[in-house]
């Protein structure tokens, strides 16, 4: 952990109880017959300097948490602050500072790329939209860019058609930094990567964070991934956090039986490793009609007869680790 | 897994006898798989020879558009022709060469001896039919029996891959059911005409890890209780040194090493499969040895049709001489089963 990390007493990003229901409407009057709860009671912070990873399966509600920080999403309750600043509350000015300093990179880098825009002219675009000047020319700026993330400067006039999935993805990262953000929020940035350019956006993710001093959500499913960028990992289950253990802790002191299967199902490359596997049995239930209590009792195998009719808390074992279980009461 | 719920063991089938164990079931030999478009010849498949051993799981593992699927098609005879077209090569499964036969005998091979699980189950999967009914078919086509008999082996199938309530099951559309269900339904068809090689391409990629899980084991256990083959093509490094007993590595088109599994990942030679290794965060080693850089692969895989002469990974490698810019490095067996085509192993530098 970088030095950056003293706590001033307020996080950089703080999201509290954030709640997102999908309607679900039927018939020709469109009546909303239920809800898809999404995200249900989201709480979060991601202080300054840190890299918070939120991992979870395919559902969990990892993309709508990401997308309502953003705001591409309104959430439907909960709070989201920046700086101790709550932005649910803000002028059009204040939400322009806000897109100036949360910036997003998505998983599928090509379409997230304007293909009819040249590649310099994305990079460049941030400038435009902000009517930011920079004292050196535009030009000159998105060349640098180019050579922060490994890009020739010489394709500026290019387009993304003809860059390879890697390229594309260093194509929207030096977008995503082209304002000097204070935080970059990335859903699945590597998972449409091939393993050896995987490592190589890794890399660059990790420089970046270090030379200009961001901080990252890093969302996504591959908790390698997530245990290698990560300094705090957020565990997520069916719209809600289960689990925040600092990286290593979470790896070699998981306490949440969901965390223990997520873990334990993950196969690892050394052949001589027989792992021992917790087989869960089921599904993801779907978050329409999600189980009562605690969502994992019916695929817990120390699920007891309070798990059933009460929702557990989120309580602190220690100042790293925080988990949402009756085991742990 | 326990797999002791059911009553009877379906399959444990003795189809080779000690004889023939001696031969391969599968042996590919020189296969080239070729594309040609309009824009020039794509060599998908290059030059490429494996086998797979009775009742052995092999892993064909490389990046993408490396040629892993085509050789799977290749194998099934599902080359889209034109614009593909197996050019060369013997594919010979159990002692018959799949390249000479007919497009009827292998529709009779792909349903009876081959099976395979690709990552999509709506490709294999009908749409229009019940997953029921597309099981009863296989026992009715392949076994003759009676549609009634033929419905309880179906059932007893769907209880097999852990289906819940196989009786409701039975009668719900692939639409129906989750990808997880899904891929289990169609590992159930595959099963079902009791084949001798599977062909899994990808079988859990589209699957979340803990379902994952879920779908390898059981694969591996059915694989042990009907001593089925599988050739399980993916990019899951973890997944194959858990599952596979020999490993085959590709690189553009062509084998670049291949070696039982413990050597491959223990003591990799091909630069290529040296770096694809170092450059995978492992879950865990940080909480061991503090978190280290990842180690990269420099440039990028190049485009089928901009190939390098030569090797075509050394404008990638650390090793590279002159050459391996103007001579491709042949596959030489470098210890008892660890084959590798490089010129620096070869040549010791
Ligand atoms: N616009 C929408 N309308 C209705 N339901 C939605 C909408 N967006 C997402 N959902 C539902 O909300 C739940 C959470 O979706 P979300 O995309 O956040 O999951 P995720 O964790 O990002 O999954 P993945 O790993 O597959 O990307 C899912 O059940 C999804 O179907
Ligand atoms: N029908 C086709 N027409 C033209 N080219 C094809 C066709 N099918 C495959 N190819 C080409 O053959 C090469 C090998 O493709 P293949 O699907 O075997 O890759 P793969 O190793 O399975 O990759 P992935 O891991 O992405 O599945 C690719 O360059 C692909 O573009
Ligand atoms: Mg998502
Ligand atoms: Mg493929």
């Amino acid at each position: 952990m970088s030095e950056e990390l003293i706590f001033h007493g307020e996080h950089l990003l703080d999201v509290q109880r954030l709640k997102k229901f999908f309607p679900i409407k039927k018939g020709v009057f469109r009546r909303t017959v239920g809800w898809v709860q999404a995200v249900d009671g989201v709480s979060l912070h991601v202080d300054k300097g840190e890299t918070l990873g939120l991992v979870g399966e395919s559902g969990c509600g990892k993309s709508t948490t990401g997308k309502c920080i953003l705001r591409l999403l309104e959430p439907t309750e909960g709070d989201i602050l920046l700086e101790g600043k709550n932005i649910s509350a803000i002028n059009p000015s204040e939400m322009k500072q806000f897109r100036r300093k949360v910036q997003a990179v998505f998983q599928d880098p090509y379409s997230s790329l304007n293909p009819r825009m040249s590649v310099g002219n994305i990079v460049g675009e941030p400038f435009k939209v902000h009517d930011i000047h920079p004292s050196s020319d535009i030009r000159e700026r998105v060349a640098d860019l180019f050579k922060k993330v490994g890009l020739r400067p010489e394709y500026m006039s290019r387009y993304p058609h003809e860059f390879s999935g890697g390229q594309r993805q260093r194509i929207g990262i030096a977008r995503s930094i082209a304002l000097r953000p204070d935080l970059i929020i990335f859903d699945e940035p590597v998972s449409a990567l091939d393993v050896s350019i995987q490592a190589q956006v890794i890399n660059l993710l990790d420089d970046l964070k270090q030379e200009f001093k961001l901080s990252y959500l890093f969302i996504a499913h591959d908790l390698s991934v997530v245990e290698h960028v990560s300094d705090r990992i957020a565990v997520m289950y069916l719209g809600k956090i289960v689990e925040v253990a600092k990286d290593t802790e979470l790896y070699s002191n998981p306490l949440h039986p969901y965390t223990r299967a997520l873990l334990s199902a993950i196969p690892i490359p050394e052949p001589k490793q027989k792992k021992k596997r917790i087989i869960l049995q089921g599904e993801v239930p779907s978050p329409i009609n999600p189980p009562s209590g605690c969502r994992f009792h019916p695929r817990c195998s120390e699920a007891m007869k309070i798990c059933k009719h009460e929702e557990p808390i989120m309580s602190a074992i220690d100042h790293h680790h925080q988990v949402s279980c009756f085991l742990y009461r | 897994m326990d797999l002791g719920i059911f009553p009877r063991v379906v399959g444990a089938k003795k189809f080779e006898s000690k004889k023939m164990n001696d031969r391969p079931l599968l042996d590919i030999r020189n296969l080239k798989t070729y594309f040609f478009l309009p824009e020039g010849v794509i060599k998908a498949v290059d030059n490429v020879s494996f086998h797979v051993g009775n009742r052995e799981i092999v892993g064909l593992v490389g990046e993408s558009g490396c040629g892993k699927s085509v050789t799977a098609l290749s194998i099934l005879g599902l080359i889209q022709s034109p614009p593909g077209q197996i050019v060369s090569g013997e594919i010979l499964f159990q002692g018959q060469d799949l390249c000479k036969m007919s497009p009827e005998q292998l529709r009779k091979i792909r349903g009876n001896r081959i099976a395979m699980i690709f990552q999509e189950p709506m490709i294999s999967l009908n749409p229009l039919y019940s997953i029921g009914d597309q099981i009863v078919e296989v026992y009715t086509e392949h076994y003759g029996l009676s549609r009634q008999e033929a419905r309880k082996k179906a059932k007893e199938m769907l209880e097999k891959v852990q289906i819940p309530s196989p009786a409701r099951r039975i009668y719900e559309y692939p639409h129906q059911l989750s990808g997880g269900m899904r891929q289990r339904a169609m590992i159930a068809m595959a099963l079902a005409c009791k084949p001798a090689m599977i062909l899994a391409d990808e079988p859990t990629t589209a699957l979340d890890v803990t379902i994952q899980a879920q779908i390898l084991e059981l694969m591996v256990e059915l694989q042990k209780l009907m001593g089925t083959s599988i050739l399980l093509i993916t990019h899951n490094l973890g997944a194959v040194a858990e599952y596979a007993k020999r490993v085959i590595v590709m690189y553009l088109g062509r084998v670049v090493e291949e070696a039982p599994v413990i050597p491959i990942f223990e003591s990799p030679l091909h630069p290529y499969t040296v770096g694809l290794l170092n450059s995978i965060p492992k879950l865990g080693s940080k909480a061991i040895g503090g978190k280290k850089r990842l180690e990269e692969i420099p440039g990028m895989v190049p485009g089928l049709n901009d190939l390098p002469e030569g090797c075509y990974f050394h404008p990638r490698c650390s090793k590279g001489r002159e050459i391996c810019k103007r001579k491709e490095p042949k596959l030489f067996e470098n210890q008892p089963g660890h084959r590798v085509a490089c010129w620096a192993v070869r040549e010791g530098w």
